[in-house]
């Protein structure tokens, strides 16, 4: 029982891979290397199937262009007509989380069980909400309407600024580091086809849920700044 | 240790932006601009195929008229050609019976000439006959013939003409 409790914090701790040496040594973490992983991975993945489009498509352009068309459908229809700006961005997000959600797969961790890359994830929405009610409606509308639909919960519309990266960094970090406790745990438990049925709730459905929550979330919270 | 927020937050802020750049450069952007292109392009040719089909339309009504004035047309030459023809063979009609009746005449004309010539020349031979036999019966009582009263007589009867 000691030992298996001591695995299981092990395989939970995020280690340090290496440290750049300037500002007295900042040290970059495995779940920073795993995104940059994905990163390349999406990217590379992009450039091999974006090359040579043609007007009338092949099935690899068509099965590409229905995807990236129903994300974008998905997006505008939360956002709307004003919020289309946001899509692009919105579509990256959903397609880091989403593939460093289903990194367990391939006997990786995700890196979203690390609460610095939901934070970040989270403040970066929160950035973007506040900054598309700014430009939808210019820093003195957008000031009032903290007061609005009465002045007396104010202090509540401020408080939301805080609560609401804070919600969404949480949820996305808590699912994630769950499942990937729960399977961990049986892993060490049962390693032999035990996971499977297991891993298919907690790394496929589970992550792509938090995936679309996470999104769904941000781009409702944006409509509700663009909107008059 | 599970709580701590260190530079992983950074990193993952700046990885997010990179990563926003990237797609938006090599994946949303290329295929929005094909799907988009594939959209203009499908327009205009609707566009035009509209254009097209209200030219055809426009040509086929025009050539219906024109045809329906050919008919009309032909008609007309028909009708011309036709009262053209009935005229020129009136005329003909007309021409042919002059001539059957000039023709008619001429020949009553001859007839009776000849007839007439016939009946002179009957007459003088009649007469010569007839100043014979008289001859004879005179020479046979024996006077003599007086001519002059001869052809008086036969003035009388109608057989010698002046």
């Amino acid at each position: 029982m000691e030992t298996f409790t001591e695995e299981l914090l092990n395989r939970m701790n995020i280690r340090t891979v290496f440290e750049i040496p300037i500002l007295g040594g900042i040290p970059v973490t495995e779940s920073v290397v795993l995104s940059w992983g994905i990163m390349a991975f999406l990217v590379l993945g992009s450039i091999i199937l974006v090359r040579n489009l043609k007007i009338i498509p092949g099935k690899k352009q068509l099965a590409l262009e229905i995807a990236v068309g129903g994300i974008w459908d998905f997006f505008e229809g939360l956002m709307g007509e004003r919020g289309r700006r946001y899509i692009p961005y919105m579509a990256t997000v959903a397609l880091f989380i989403g593939t460093s959600n289903l990194v367990g797969l391939v006997g990786l961790f995700p890196p979203t069980k690390d609460l610095n890359v939901t934070a970040g994830l989270a403040v970066m929405s929160i950035v973007l909400i506040e900054f598309a009610g700014i430009a939808q409606k210019g820093p003195k509308r957008w000031l009032k309407s903290f007061a609005e639909p009465m002045p007396i919960i104010a202090p509540i519309n401020v408080m939301e600024i805080f609560i609401r990266p804070l919600s969404l960094c949480m949820r996305l970090f808590g699912n994630i580091l769950g499942g990937f406790v729960v399977m961990e745990m049986v892993k060490i438990a049962a390693p032999l086809l035990v996971p499977i049925p297991l891993s298919f709730y907690f790394d496929i459905f589970d992550g792509l849920i938090q995936t679309y929550v996470f999104v769904l979330l941000t781009s409702l919270f944006i409509k509700e700044a663009i909107e008059d | 240790m599970l709580f701590d927020i260190n530079w992983g937050f950074v990193f993952t802020i700046v990885n997010l932006l990179v990563l926003y750049l990237l797609l938006r450069h090599f994946l949303f952007a290329p295929i929005r601009g094909i799907m988009e292109q594939r959209e203009e392009l499908i327009k205009g040719q609707l566009t035009s195929a509209k254009e097209k089909e209200d030219q055809a339309a426009a040509l086929q009504k025009k050539y219906e008229m024109t045809m329906a004035g050919a008919g009309k047309d032909a008609q007309e030459i028909l009708e011309k050609a036709r009262d053209r023809g009935t005229t020129e063979y009136d005329a003909i009609i007309k021409e042919a019976k002059q001539n059957a009746v000039r023709i008619m005449d001429e020949a009553r004309r001859d007839i009776e000439a000849e007839r007439e010539r016939n009946l002179r020349l009957l007459s003088s031979e009649l007469a010569g006959l007839a100043v014979a036999a008289a001859e004879k019966a005179v020479d046979a009582q024996g006077g003599a013939f007086d001519e002059e009263m001869m052809d008086a007589f036969l003035k009388e009867e109608g057989v010698l003409h002046d």
